[in-house]
């Protein structure tokens, strides 16, 4: 009896503890998360972690200091730059590990590895769309310059040494309790940094700002609508467009014309092709504003540069705050965790910053294999051959995948067996049948050149070479220097195209249509000193329409560049202090260009009941200010956005891929087409043709109704912010590590574009005076570790608009007198 | 009073213990070792004393960090396990790892009533 009471008394805690020690199905191993001493409680940091101390590395030739100021931004003195970007590893390792840890397995497709076979179509899109084949290609090119390549490897090296990595098994030296929270939480160890991880990253950051295009959607269209539709909706120019090289440029190419040459391309009728992935139309939620004032137009007569990149706003963030040292490189900006040198910022000489060119460089192209072995595919007369590409797809608790991707000259088969590339596909030809992705990103380039060069950069001549590196994802590069000068440059490497080629799926039996060479990097578009004093970008068309080169953008912004064009013209005598503002700038140019129209449409304001009057009041009342509290702009907002689903239902088929029209042309079209028109008639209902006068009522009553309902248990949920709803998530998506509503104005279109997940990631405003001032903000923190009190410790500042001094030490001492700690590496 | 030493060295042996070693469980191994050596009245008694020691030393290593942290991290772990407060998630991690320490402790209180008998 007492034998069974010892047994049954040690069976049952056994049991127990081995389940809680490694898990139950996707739930961590629950004993060692809570151990008070080295489970998630090793994450709550305490000010001890605040303290200087002295760092001996394995390798001795690693010297320098890094002071970490109040709020825990690092500046990194080093004498030599292999040091100096050993402890850029380091120290970003140091506090945001996790983050580039999932951010580089997302890139490559390996998130089964970690959370199961939901996963899989994920990586597969990730393996399909080549991201590790364009990260090798980087890496390529990046071997063939020996200094850049010693940067990223001793990035790497510092990285890997702070995990501890075994040089000879490649294992993590960590402990349990060392390791960031999230791989307590999810169940991994952390693996050892490569080179090739950094190239992912920015592979990452290529396919964020580039990996959109509407060539599926815009074959179908154009087979669809009318011409005179199509080209009212979908035009590649239109009247009223203020670029971003002023017209004062001339553009006097020898040979431009010649480049160009003509191909009549068949749009095809493409039903949802989509078999692979679901592309995600996040498209319209990045974009960025960046401008410089010449002296001239400023208060102090030094030039103003300002910049302020609108991504998904996470947490941890995506940039990581940093200053530079070495020799005479003194450089201040932001970097991304994962990728040594600082992504946007100045020096003592020069300031830069950038927007998304948001021009398209990626074609989609019909691929006609000989037979299905697809080993040769059709170009011209003859026979290509293919290279067949094997990703392995590893999965948590199933078995593992093998996903063949075929690689034609033009880029990655993305496609294959397509289900109905015609209307009526031949059986036999199924098999036969692709589709090829030909995506810049996916060719070789040394974008990290650019950065390395920018951060040594001291006059427009440099800033000039640097960016020539700068390939994909093309970029608006701003530039401001202490010498007076003013510049802006569209750089990227953009393919030389005949009218309208790339708008649509091309054909990729076809030699004409393929691309014929690039665009001369002097002949990208650029200007410096423009006479009206300063230069400008959001994402807009780059040039008028005298530029004698094709493009087309799977999403040009219309709004935010006439607002902070109109404001920098009317400005003279600018300061900081008038940069703030205009980046807080909450108008809503969109709004005052349809809302008019919507009131006149609607008629007797009070035919239906009181409260709905009451709306229509703060509608007619409203200044177009989509500001914190206010209940214009969620009235507006969901009349709006109902008004446009109800205008464009013709495109609500889930079988077909279509685009809607933007919201420019929207509006253009309820401006300009009759009432009457067929489009703005619902389809859902056929006994009435309803004019654009009833689609307004529908919507208005319908926003009434929505608004009501609603505002039912708390009338504040009317207030713009808690409409908008804000947030800002933990990257893995955990609400409890989020920021969730954060109160800011703004929105999609609006210079200050914080949207629900996307907005100013990064504000900068730098006066390019001797020493150089500047300000800036981002709304997250410095740490990444959630258990940190500078995890999200800049929010609430970026939410009310405040801005922090940038601290850019002019050397190790002056740091040291501001330093909270000092970590000292001998 | 026996009881009371007898927790009062079992709270800093297993303090010692779970803050150097990085086994999580290692506290049933202490808890075994003292229901065998305490030789209480009965098995509930064990069990009880047990309880208390475990209880204590989790709850009190938590708050030691908790304090030092401000409650940063344990209320975003509250909040993830959908738990009212740091303190709930404590209390209740703590009251269970004090029912395995418990039963480990019994165990050990009737191998040594055996090996005596």
């Amino acid at each position: 009896m007492r034998f069974i009471k010892i047994i049954t008394c040690l069976l049952i805690p056994g049991i127990v503890i081995y389940f809680l020690d490694t898990g139950i199905g996707t739930l961590p191993p629950l004993g060692k998360l809570m151990d008070p001493v080295h489970g998630f409680m090793a994450n709550a940091e305490s000010n001890k972690t605040l303290q200087s101390s002295s760092i001996h590395l394995n390798d001795a030739s690693i010297k320098g200091n890094v002071i970490m100021d109040e709020r825990l931004v690092p500046h990194i003195f080093a004498d030599d730059e292999r040091s100096l970007y050993y402890l850029q590893g380091y120290v970003t390792a140091r506090y945001r590990l996790w983050q580039m840890d999932i951010q580089t397995r997302a890139a490559a497709g390996r998130l089964s590895e970690l959370f199961g076979p939901k996963f899989i179509d994920y990586d597969k899109e990730q393996r399909r769309k080549g991201m590790i084949y364009g990260a090798e290609q980087a890496l390529y090119t990046i071997k063939s310059n020996p200094k850049l390549e010693a940067c990223i490897q001793a990035y790497t090296d510092g990285v890997n040494a702070f995990m501890e990595i075994d040089a000879s098994t490649q294992e993590c030296g960590l402990h349990y309790a060392d390791y960031p929270i999230e791989f307590k939480l999810l169940n991994y160890q952390p693996e050892a940094w490569t080179p090739l991880k950094t190239a992912l990253l920015l592979k990452y950051m290529a396919s964020t700002l580039t990996g959109f295009d509407d060539d599926i959607e815009m074959s179908n269209l154009k087979k669809l609508l009318s011409e005179t539709d199509f080209n009212a909706l979908y035009p590649d120019y239109t009247e009223g467009i203020d670029p971003i090289i002023p017209s004062e440029k001339k553009y006097d190419f020898k040979n431009a014309s010649s480049y160009t040459n003509v191909t009549a391309t068949t749009p095809v009728y493409f039903k949802k092709v989509l078999d692979i992935f679901e592309e995600q139309h996040a498209k319209n939620q990045v974009g960025s504003n960046n401008w410089a004032l010449s002296g001239s137009k400023t208060k102090s007569g030094y030039p103003l540069l300002c910049n302020d990149p609108h991504l998904q706003l996470n947490l941890p963030s995506l940039w990581y705050e940093i200053q530079l040292h070495m020799g005479d490189m003194n450089c201040y900006g932001v970097s991304l965790p994962g990728a040594p040198a600082i992504v946007i910022g100045f020096n003592d000489y020069i300031a830069w910053g950038v927007t998304n060119a948001q021009v398209d460089v990626r074609d989609w192209y019909t691929i006609t294999f000989k037979d299905e072995n697809k080993s040769e595919y059709q170009y011209g007369n003859e026979w290509k051959k293919t290279t067949k590409r094997v990703e392995t797809i590893q999965v948590r608790g199933a078995k593992t995948v093998v996903d063949t991707v075929i690689y034609t000259h033009y880029g990655p088969v993305v496609y294959e067996n397509v289900p109905a590339t015609r209307e009526q596909p031949l059986k036999d030809k199924v098999a036969r049948e692709g589709m090829a992705m030909r995506w810049l990103a996916l060719e070789k380039s040394e974008e990290v050149n650019t950065f390395y060069l920018l951060n040594r950069a001291k006059n427009y001549d440099e800033y000039r070479d640097a960016i020539s590196y700068f390939s994909c994802p093309a970029q608006n590069f701003i530039f401001a220097s202490q010498s007076g000068d003013i510049a802006i440059t569209q750089q990227g490497k953009f393919p030389l195209k005949s009218k309208e080629q790339g708008k649509f799926v091309l054909n990729g039996a076809n030699p004409a249509d393929d691309y014929q060479g690039y665009i001369p990097f002097e002949q990208n578009p650029t200007i410096k000193n423009p006479s009206r004093g300063f230069c400008a970008s959001a994402n807009q068309h780059p040039t008028d329409s005298t530029y004698p080169y094709y493009y087309t953008s799977f999403d040009f912004e219309y709004y935010r560049n006439r607002v902070i064009n109109s404001a920098l013209t009317n400005m003279s005598g600018a300061t900081i202090k008038d940069m703030q503002q205009l980046q807080q700038n909450n108008f809503n140019l969109s709004a005052s260009e349809v809302l008019p129209l919507m009131l006149e449409q609607l008629g007797d304001p009070c035919r239906t009941n009181e409260k709905a009057c009451e709306k229509l009041t703060a509608l007619k009342q409203w200044n177009f200010e989509n500001n914190v509290a206010d209940l214009a702009p969620t009235y507006y907002q969901i009349w709006w956005d109902t008004l446009y689903n109800l205008m464009w239902d013709e495109m609500n088929d889930s079988t077909i891929a279509y685009v809607k029209p933007n919201l420019y042309f929207s509006i253009k079209a309820m401006h300009t087409f009759p009432g009457n028109h067929p489009l703005f008639d619902n389809k859902i209902t056929t006994e009435k043709n309803e004019t654009l006068s009833d689609l307004v009522l529908q919507s208005f009553n319908a926003m009434i109704a929505i608004t009501d309902s609603l505002a039912l248990a708390d009338k504040n949920v009317l207030q713009w912010y808690q409409h908008k709803h804000t947030n800002i998530m933990h990257i893995s998506q955990i609400p409890a590590f989020s920021k969730l509503m954060v109160k800011n104005g703004g929105y999609r279109n609006i210079v200050n574009a914080t949207s629900e997940t996307h907005g100013p990631s990064w504000r900068m405003i730098v006066e390019l005076s001797s020493p150089v001032n500047a300000k800036g903000i981002y709304p997250g923190g410095q740490s990444g570790n959630p258990g940190s009190k500078y995890y999200d410790n800049f929010v609430e500042d970026w939410a009310a608009g405040n801005y922090y001094t940038l601290l850019h030490f002019p050397n190790l001492e002056t740091a040291k007198k501001s330093a909270l700690f000092t970590l000292t590496f001998n | 009073m026996k009881s009371i030493l007898i927790i009062i060295s079992g709270i800093i042996l297993c303090f010692i213990l779970q803050s150097y070693l990085p086994i999580w469980w290692l506290f049933v191994v202490c808890t075994f070792v003292i229901g065998y050596l305490a030789k209480l009245s009965s098995g509930w008694k064990t069990f009880f004393a047990a309880w208390i020691i475990v209880f204590i030393t989790w709850i009190a290593l938590y708050i030691a960090k908790d304090v030092a942290n401000e409650s940063i991290m344990s209320n975003k772990m509250a909040n993830l396990f959908s738990m009212k407060s740091n303190y709930w998630l404590f209390g209740i991690v703590s009251a269970v790892m004090g029912i395995l320490g418990g039963l480990t402790a019994v165990a050990g209180y009737y191998l040594s009533k055996k090996n005596t008998a």
